[in-house]
């Protein structure tokens, strides 16, 4: 059966400039609107209110990316510019020959491969110790209440406080004659020791955000584990952990990239290892100019963070539901 | 009495059943009391010796003589400049705390409202929690070093607008200074896009946190609000803010030990100085005691002072 519809013919004859130009714009978004309605809510102060406060955040916003994305997109420019680019001064953002020298140079200084594949590797076992181990003491800390167990988190929580400087030099001793003589200084070994036992770096952190997502988890889903006869361990890793997917990924993302950009413990425990946050210090290696100094510099340092960068965009989705459902507060 | 036994019996299980569960606890947190025991506690205990000492390498360690304050003595009032980077870098943290978390805040609000590209601005938000740590930092102030010793040399050459000026916003500050035509007035426009940038940059997990806050709080309770006649105004004050407060207090301590611990941080460079060579391993374990004891007691003071103006919800 067909429907009649005499209202919106009356309304098509009404409609003014603004409401033509909207539905124009935005059809889906203005379709079958009453705009009576329409008139008599946004057409007052309050509406223009509105409308101000939504260009004056259209402004900080788009004003704060930029400020945020242009210095990538000037190390972008830059690593791509030719020695003579830089020195001409006609040339103001794109390179007129262009080239990939600095890319080329800062790849050779930096031993660029060989130091992406340790650090993937550092980060990538730092990063899943950090995540298991916070994971199992978030969950201790948030569900079970045992001895000692305020002075223990207010001990862990210490750890996030006093600068990693005070312990470096007896951590390197510690390390440096590890059992006996044997020196497990430039290896992975002191890092991954470290993170499994929830002392690498910021690991407090990570155990705080664990135990307050565990915490605003409903008791429920355990008890009823426990009566279908599961133990700890079961509910644990059957019930709990897949629900904490979302903030698993936004811890191990965390200490990926804070391992991957680390220099405090890199440089005293594997002062001699190849990897990214080492050898970007050699990019300016037998390069005289400053200006080419600089030029390599923001290259290496765009090149270490363009795989992070990957991996972010890839994670973000879960990474932003990861905070938002975490249930930070309560 | 038969019926006496079978009262008790479930109560004891389910006393002795909890204590069971609780034993489990220490299971759960044993990787951090092995690490506590094993490294962490021998280590803080080991440097403390070592800051009361004189520091001789030797072929199995150090080997430690004991001389009281000394190195304390040294750190204090030998050490130049020690004492005002401190001070110093402790004042700047103080004025960041509150424009950090002001900042962070509205920023938060902001990201939590329904505008067009807001996945976009989110995930552009978020990229300086992950970029702006550690080493790139540390390079980031390179670059305005060299910046320093290779400005003199742009301005022989003349050239407002070369190549060279490209890096960090220099470009952007040509421009500034041209169209204001006024070099005061440039200075400051140029200072607060400077410290906007470092703002923007050490905000971006304390706007994760707010962020997630503003999401937990129940769409119905604004409906109820507006039902009711509040104004948006009323609405922030009287609902948004009362409800992410404990988050204030979580915000204002990791601001406080994130701007403390940082790699750039003056006096953190300046302990890292000292520990770059062996002459200064003593002083430097000192020189971190005492910088231990500031970040304490600052956490401390702080935490005591916002504790007092959060609303807790229970």
């Amino acid at each position: 059966m067909k429907k009649i519809n005499y209202e919106s013919e009356v309304h098509i004859d009404n409609r003014n400039f603004l409401e033509k130009f909207l539905e124009k714009i935005a059809p889906k978004k203005f379709e079958g609107i009453d705009w009576a309605r329409w008139k008599r809510k946004n057409l007052t102060l309050g509406g223009l209110g509105r409308f101000c406060w939504a260009i004056a955040r259209a402004v900080i916003i788009i004003g704060i990316c930029f400020m945020i994305l242009y210095p990538f997109l000037v190390k972008l420019i830059v690593s791509f510019m030719s020695t003579n680019d830089l020195t001409d001064k006609t040339v103001m953002f794109f390179p007129r020959e262009g080239s990939t020298y600095f890319i080329e140079r800062s790849i050779m200084n930096m031993d660029y491969w060989t130091a992406l594949l340790n650090s993937t590797w550092l980060s990538l076992i730092v990063s899943v110790f950090q995540l298991i181990v916070s994971l199992l003491v978030g969950y201790g800390f948030a569900r079970f209440n045992f001895k000692g167990k305020n002075i223990l988190f207010i001990i862990v929580i210490a750890t996030l406080i006093i600068p990693p400087q005070t312990i470096m030099l007896p951590l390197y001793v510690r390390f440096r004659f590890f059992i006996g003589s044997i020196s497990l200084i430039d290896s992975f070994w002191p890092l991954a020791i470290m993170s499994a036992t929830g002392l690498g770096l910021k690991n407090g952190l990570y155990i705080y955000l664990m135990r307050q997502f565990f915490r605003g988890m409903p008791k429920e889903l355990e008890q009823s584990a426990y009566i279908d006869g599961a133990g700890p361990f079961r509910t644990f890793v059957s019930i709990m952990v897949p629900n904490a997917s979302n903030m698993m990924i936004t811890v191990f993302l965390f200490s990926f990239t804070w391992q991957w950009t680390d220099t405090t413990y890199n440089s005293m425990l594997m002062p001699k290892m190849v990897v990214l946050s080492n050898t970007l210090f050699n990019v300016t290696k037998g390069v005289e100019d400053v200006l080419q100094q600089q030029t390599l510099l923001d290259t290496g340092s765009l090149l270490m963070v363009a795989p992070l960068l990957i991996v972010f965009l890839f994670l973000q989705k879960y990474f932003v539901q990861g905070i938002e459902r975490s249930g930070l507060v309560g | 009495m038969s019926k006496v036994t079978i009262e008790k019996m479930p109560k004891r299980q389910k006393v002795s059943l909890e204590r069971k569960q609780n034993l489990y606890g220490y299971v759960f947190v044993l990787p951090v009391i092995i690490g506590l025991a094993l490294i962490y506690i021998p280590v803080v205990v080991q440097s403390l010796i070592y800051s009361f000492s004189e520091i001789e390498p030797t072929s199995s360690g150090f080997k430690t003589i004991f001389c009281g304050w000394d190195n304390y003595y040294d750190a204090l009032f030998v050490e130049e400049g020690f004492v005002r980077t401190v001070v110093e870098s402790t004042t700047g943290i103080l004025i960041q705390i509150p424009i950090i978390l002001i900042f962070s805040f509205f920023m938060a609000n902001v990201l939590n409202q329904n505008f067009f590209g807001k996945t976009f601005a989110r995930v552009v938000f978020f990229v300086p929690v992950i970029i702006s740590t550690g080493i790139i930092a540390e390079v980031e102030g390179m670059s305005s070093m060299i910046d320093m010793y290779s400005s003199a040399e742009k301005m022989e050459i003349g050239s407002a607008s070369g190549s060279g000026n490209v890096f960090n916003y220099a470009a952007l500050a040509n421009m500034i200074i041209e169209t204001l035509n006024n070099t005061d007035l440039a200075n400051i426009v140029l200072g607060a896009i400077d410290g906007l940038y470092s703002i923007i940059t050490s905000s971006g997990v304390q706007m994760l946190i707010f962020l997630s806050g503003l999401q937990s709080i129940s769409t119905s309770m604004y409906e109820a609000a507006r039902v009711e006649g509040a104004t948006g105004w009323e609405v922030f004050w009287k609902i948004s803010f009362p409800y992410v407060s404990p988050l204030i207090l979580v915000n204002t301590v990791y601001t406080v030990i994130d701007q403390f611990l940082k790699t750039d941080n003056l006096a953190v460079a300046f302990i890292n100085e000292k520990l770059a060579n062996t002459s200064g391993y003593a002083i430097a374990s000192s020189l971190s005691w005492i910088y231990t004891v500031v970040v304490l007691v600052f956490v401390g003071i702080v935490f005591l002072l916002v504790n007092r103006m959060v609303i807790y919800q229970d």
